[in-house]
C-alpha cells in the first residue's frame, strides 16, 4: 500500500486514525496499531511480512543478549556483530545478490544466471532502524525493549516502516509507551499530512509526468531529445525526487503527530544550499546521520590522517550510493557526492565562500541536478545518451517543439514546484500568523486559511490521485 | 485582542481544523464504502472498470491480490468522474495550454486507433441488444464501443489533431493486400480502397505537422494508392478533404470525421465510380451539439476541449433509414442508419451513425430494384460514410473489420455484390497489428 491512494487515505487511514481516538489504553492503541502496520506491511505481499517479524525476532533477542552480558565486552562485541551481519546478509540477500552476479559474471565473463529476487518493501529502512536499535542498546543508549511486539511495532509503524524517516528507536520509545497527543500536535499533523498528500499526488506525480515524457523513452528516443529537453526533464526530475521524498515524511510527521508519535525532520529544503555538504545536512537527514553515527565516526570520521579520511568519504558514499539501490548507477551517484564533498573539504577548504550567495546556491543546484541524471538511469548507455544530450552531443539542436509546448504548458506549475522547494511558502506562512497578531480581521484570516488549508489540499490531492493513474513511488526500490 | 483571549480562540480554530479535516476524511470514507454507488462501466472512457478481485492463495502471498483491490478501489470510486474533471481543470493552469501534445498511450505502445481484440458477447451494448428482437433503446450511458486509444494528440485552439508516424512497410503491406484481393476475385468485382485522413492530414499545415515530428498523412495515402494495382480503384479522399478544409469536416473533441467530411470522401468515390454525387444539402439532417468525443476522453477531460464541444450533425438517407445488423453471436438486430441518439451520453454521439461498429449490417433500399449490392469492410470512420451509399444501391452490406469473421469472398459470393469498397483510415492501414487480420479477411 502507498499513502498516495484513495484506499489508504479514505479507508486504511480513517479506520486507523478512528482507532487510535476510540481506544482509550495505549496497550490497546499500540494493539491496533500493531495490526494496521502489519496489514500495512502486508499489503504488498504477506509473504515479506515473514522477513519483516524474522529480522525484529534476531534483533530483539540480540539486543537482549547483548544488555544482559554487561561488562563482557568481547562477548558483547560479538553479539552485537552476530546481530548486525545477520541483518546485513538478509539484506544482502534480498537486496543485491542479484547485482552481485550480474557484476562478477560480468567481470569473468561467466554465462551465469542472474537470480530474479523481489526486493521486499521497505527492507533498507527497517533494517537499518533495527541497526541503530541494537547498536544503541550496545553503546547503553537505550535499553532493551523486553517485549517483542514492542520492538515489531516500532520496526513496523507504517507511517515509516516503508519509505523512512530512518526513525531512531530512542526517538520514539517514549511515544511508544505514553502518548497523548495535544490538540496543537494533531492540529500541527493534519497540516503537515495533508501537505504531504498534495504535495505527492499534484506536485511530485506531476513533475514526474514531465520528466518522463523525455527520460522514459528507449535509447534512440532518448537520443533523439534536444538539449533543452534533457534540461527540462533534468529540472522536473529534480523536483519530483524532492517533492516525492520529502512528501512521505512530511506525511509520516504528520500521522504521527496525529497519533502522538514524534519524528524527526528528515528534510530542510536541501535546494538551497551553498555546499554539497550541506546539502546533505538537509537531504535525508536521518540516512546521512544513520551513516554519520554508525560508519563515519566508528571509522575514525575526520579525527584520523588525510588518507583515512578519505579512505572514510569513499565507504561511507560508497555506501549511501548503494543503499539507495543494487545497480552501479547509484553507486557512482554516491562517489560523485563522495568526491565533490572531498573537493570541498581538502581542495577548496572554504575558498568559494567569498561568492555571492545566489552563485553558490546556483552551483550547488546545477551539480546535484545533474546527479540526478547519474541517479536516475540504471542502464549506463542511457546515463551516457542523457548526460551527452544534456550538453547538446547528440545532435539534435537546442531544442523542438515538443519541449517547448511541454515547458509552456507546465511553465506555471514548474515555478510553483521551484518555489514550493524553498522556504518561501513557510515563511509567507509565518508572515501571515505574525500579521494575525496585528488586527481582528487579520487573526480570523489566518483562522480561516488554517482551516481551510488541510481540507482544500486533502481534496485537491484525492482529486489529482483519482485523475492520475500515473502513480511512481520512487522510494519502493530502497 | 488579549493574549488569553487569542489563546482561547486559536484553540477553537484548531479544534475546527481537526473536526473539518475529520469530516472530510469520513464523508469520503464512507462514499467510498456504499458499494451499490460504485459503477462498473465508464461511458466517459468507454471501458468496464476493474472489477473486485477475485481470491487466490498464489495472488494473496505475493500481493497480487491486495494491489488488484487497490485498483478496484480507485476506479470504481463512486465520485471519480468528477474528481478527474477538478484534477483537470487544476492542470489546466499549469502554464500557457493553447497548444499541447498529450501522449495517451505511454511510449511502448504502437497506439493504433482500434479495439485491442475482438469484444466478446456480453460487453457494452452486444450483450444487451443480443436478447431484444426489436430497436431496443439503449439507456443513457451505455457503453456503445470499445476503448479507442489516441495515440499522440496535439490540442491547439481548443481542437484536438491526432499525430500520425508513417511505417512504410506497414503500409506497403496494406497496398499488397489490397492488390491480393484484387487477384482473388478477379475483375468482376471492383475494388475501392479509400484510406481517410484523420483531422491532422486534412486540417493541419504540413509545415505544423513537421514541427511535431509527425508525418504527413496525405504523403502516406499516396504512397498506398500508388502501391495499388491496376484494376484497384484507390480514392483520394485526402485530396478532395483538403480542399474543404475550411468547413467542418472533422470533429474537434473525436477523432473521427463528420458526416460532411464522410460526404467529401463520398464525392472522391463517385467521381472514381464514375457516377453522379448526390448534394447534401437535399438530405433531412438530425442534429446532436454537445458532443465530446474520443479526444476529450483520451486526453483525460481536457479542458480545452470541453470548452469547445462538437455538434454531430447526421443527414438521414432517402431511400431507407432502416438496416439490420448482426451481433457476434448471430442475433439481428433491426435498427435506424441514422439513429437518434439524443438521450445518449453527450461522449456516445457518434453511434449516431449505423448503431455503432459490428461485425455484420445490411440495408436494403427498396427504392431501387437494379440488384445492386456494395460491401464495404470497414473501421469506425466507415460509419459515417456509409449512409451516403444508401441512396446508391439496392444491398448495402458492411462489416467492421476488427470485429467481422466473414472473408470478402465468401461475401462477394454469397451476397452477389459488384463493388468492394475497403475503408480503413490511415491510422488503421498503418498499424501493424492489423496487417494480419486485413489478409484474413481478404481471403
Amino acid at each position: 500500500m502507498v499513502f498516495a491512494s484513495l484506499l489508504f487515505v479514505f479507508l486504511f487511514l480513517t479506520a486507523n486514525i478512528l482507532s487510535q481516538i476510540f481506544i482509550r489504553s495505549v496497550k490497546g492503541k499500540n494493539i491496533a496499531m500493531l495490526v494496521f502496520s502489519l496489514i500495512f506491511y502486508s499489503w504488498s505481499g504477506p509473504r515479506y511480512l515473514i522477513l519483516l517479524v524474522g529480522m525484529v525476532f534476531i534483533c530483539w533477542i540480540g539486543a537482549l543478549v547483548i544488555q544482559r552480558m554487561r561488562g563482557e565486552e568481547k562477548r558483547r562485541k560479538t553479539a552485537l556483530a552476530a546481530t548486525i551481519a545477520a541483518c546485513l546478509v538478509i539484506l544482502g540477500i534480498f537486496k543485491y545478490t542479484g547485482f552481485l552476479v550480474a557484476t562478477f559474471a560480468g567481470l569473468f565473463h561467466a554465462d551465469w544466471p542472474i537470480p530474479h529476487i523481489v526486493l521486499p518493501i521497505g527492507i533498507s529502512f527497517y533494517t537499518f532502524q533495527l541497526i541503530s536499535y541494537v547498536v544503541d542498546v550496545y553503546r547503553g543508549q537505550v535499553k532493551a525493549q523486553p517485549k517483542y511486539w514492542m520492538l515489531l511495532l516500532y520496526a513496523s509503524l507504517f507511517h515509516q516502516c516503508i519509505a523512512g524517516p530512518i526513525v531512531r528507536y530512542q526517538d520514539v520509545q517514549q511515544d511508544i509507551v505514553t502518548r497523548r497527543p495535544t490538540v496543537g500536535e494533531i492540529s500541527t499533523g493534519v497540516t503537515r499530512f495533508s501537505v504531504g498528500l498534495a504535495k505527492k499526488a499534484i506536485l511530485a506525480n506531476g513533475c514526474a509526468a514531465i520528466a518522463d515524457q523525455f527520460f522514459d523513452l528507449g535509447a534512440d528516443a532518448l537520443g533523439q531529445v534536444p538539449a533543452m529537453g534533457i534540461l527540462l526533464a533534468a529540472f522536473a526530475f529534480t523536483l519530483q525526487i524532492y517533492l516525492d521524498f520529502s512528501a512521505y515524511s512530511d506525511m509520516a510527521i504528520g500521522m504521527g503527530l496525529m497519533c502522538g508519535f514524534h519524528y524527526k525532520e528528515n528534510f530542510n529544503y536541501p535546494y538551497i544550499s551553498q555546499s554539497i555538504s550541506e546539502f546533505w545536512r538537509r537531504w535525508h537527514i536521518s540516512l546521512g546521520s544513520f551513516f554519520r553515527d554508525y560508519v563515519y565516526i566508528p571509522l575514525g570520521g575526520n579525527r584520523v590522517p588525510v588518507l583515512l579520511q578519505l579512505r572514510n568519504l569513499f565507504v561511507v558514499w560508497f555506501l549511501t550510493g548503494l543503499w539507495h539501490g543494487a545497480s552501479w548507477n547509484f553507486v557512482l551517484w554516491g562517489l560523485f557526492f563522495g568526491v565533490l564533498i572531498g573537493v570541498e573539504r581538502f581542495l577548496l577548504r572554504g575558498r568559494l565562500s567569498g561568492l555571492p550567495a545566489p552563485v553558490k546556491g546556483i552551483g550547488v543546484f546545477l551539480l546535484v541536478m545533474f546527479s540526478w541524471i547519474l541517479f536516475k538511469f540504471t542502464d549506463f548507455t542511457l546515463m551516457a545518451t542523457a548526460v551527452k544530450g544534456l550538453f547538446g552531443l547528440n545532435g539534435n539542436g537546442f531544442t523542438s517543439v515538443d519541449v517547448s509546448l511541454a515547458f509552456k504548458n507546465n511553465v506555471f506549475f514548474l515555478i510553483f514546484c521551484a518555489v514550493a522547494s524553498t522556504p518561501i511558502g513557510k515563511g509567507l506562512r509565518n508572515l501571515l500568523k505574525n500579521l494575525s497578531l496585528r488586527g481582528r480581521g487579520l487573526f480570523w484570516f489566518n483562522g480561516v486559511v488554517e482551516i481551510a488549508i488541510p481540507v482544500c489540499l486533502l481534496l485537491l490531492a484525492a482529486a489529482a490521485l483519482a485523475g492520475d493513474s500515473y502513480n511512481p513511488f520512487l522510494y519502493f526500490r530502497f | 485582542m488579549t493574549r488569553k483571549e487569542r489563546a482561547r480562540l486559536n484553540g477553537r480554530i484548531r479544534g475546527i481544523k481537526i473536526m473539518a479535516f475529520a469530516a472530510v476524511m469520513l464523508v469520503m470514507g464512507i462514499i467510498g464504502l456504499l458499494l451499490f454507488l460504485r459503477p462498473e462501466t465508464s461511458t466517459l472512457e468507454k471501458r468496464d472498470l476493474a472489477k473486485f478481485p477475485a481470491f487466490s492463495w498464489s495472488d494473496f502471498a505475493d500481493g497480487t491480490w491486495f494491489k488488484d483491490i487497490d485498483t478496484w478501489y480507485a476506479d470504481t470510486y463512486p465520485l471519480r468522474e468528477p474528481m478527474i474533471a477538478v484534477s483537470q481543470k487544476m492542470e489546466h493552469l499549469y502554464g500557457i495550454r493553447s497548444q499541447q501534445i498529450i501522449d495517451s498511450t505511454g511510449p511502448e505502445e504502437e497506439a493504433p486507433l482500434v479495439a485491442e481484440s475482438i469484444p466478446e458477447e456480453g460487453e457494452g451494448v452486444q450483450g444487451q441488444a443480443a436478447e431484444i428482437e426489436e430497436e431496443p433503446v439503449l439507456p443513457d450511458g451505455t457503453v456503445t464501443d470499445l476503448g479507442e486509444r489516441a495515440g499522440k494528440i496535439y490540442i491547439t485552439d481548443n481542437c484536438g489533431y491526432q499525430l500520425y508516424y508513417f511505417l512504410e512497410a506497414n503500409n506497403a503491406n496494406f497496398a499488397a493486400t489490397m492488390n491480393a484481393i484484387h487477384d482473388r476475385v478477379g475483375d468482376k468485382v471492383n475494388l475501392y480502397v479509400l484510406v481517410p485522413p484523420t483531422s491532422s492530414g486534412a486540417m493541419l499545415d504540413q509545415s505544423v505537422v513537421d514541427d511535431m515530428g509527425a508525418s504527413s498523412e496525405e504523403d502516406a495515402i499516396h504512397f498506398i494508392n500508388s502501391r495499388l494495382a491496376d484494376g484497384v480503384h484507390g480514392i483520394d479522399a485526402v485530396t478532395e478533404l483538403r480542399k474543404h478544409n475550411a468547413e467542418y469536416i472533422y470533429f474537434h473533441t473525436d477523432h473521427h470525421w463528420t458526416a460532411l467530411g464522410a460526404y467529401y470522401a463520398y464525392v472522391a468515390f463517385c467521381r472514381e465510380k464514375g457516377i453522379q454525387p448526390h448534394d447534401y444539402q437535399d438530405y433531412e439532417t438530425m442534429e446532436f451539439p454537445d458532443f465530446l468525443g474520443t479526444f476529450y476522453t483520451s486526453s483525460n477531460q481536457s479542458p480545452a476541449l470541453a470548452s469547445n464541444p462538437d455538434t454531430v450533425i447526421a443527414y438521414v438517407p432517402k431511400g431507407t433509414n432502416r438496416m439490420t445488423m448482426t451481433y457476434t453471436d448471430g442475433s439481428v438486430v433491426d435498427w435506424p442508419i441514422v439513429n437518434d441518439v439524443s438521450d445518449y451520453n453527450r461522449t456516445q454521439l457518434y453511434a449516431t451513425f449505423v448503431g455503432g461498429d459490428r461485425p455484420f449490417s445490411v440495408a436494403h433500399n427498396e427504392t431501387i430494384h437494379d440488384g445492386s449490392a456494395v460491401m464495404v469492410i470497414k473501421d469506425s470512420f466507415g460509419n459515417a460514410f456509409i449512409p451516403w451509399l444508401v441512396d446508391h444501391y439496392e444491398y448495402i452490406y458492411w462489416c467492421d473489420a476488427r470485429y467481422t469473421n466473414n472473408t470478402i469472398s465468401q461475401m462477394v459470393a454469397d451476397y452477389n455484390v459488384q463493388d468492394v469498397i475497403y475503408e480503413v483510415s490511415i491510422y488503421n492501414a498503418s498499424s501493424e497489428k492489423m496487417q494480419g487480420r486485413y489478409a484474413t479477411i481478404g481471403q
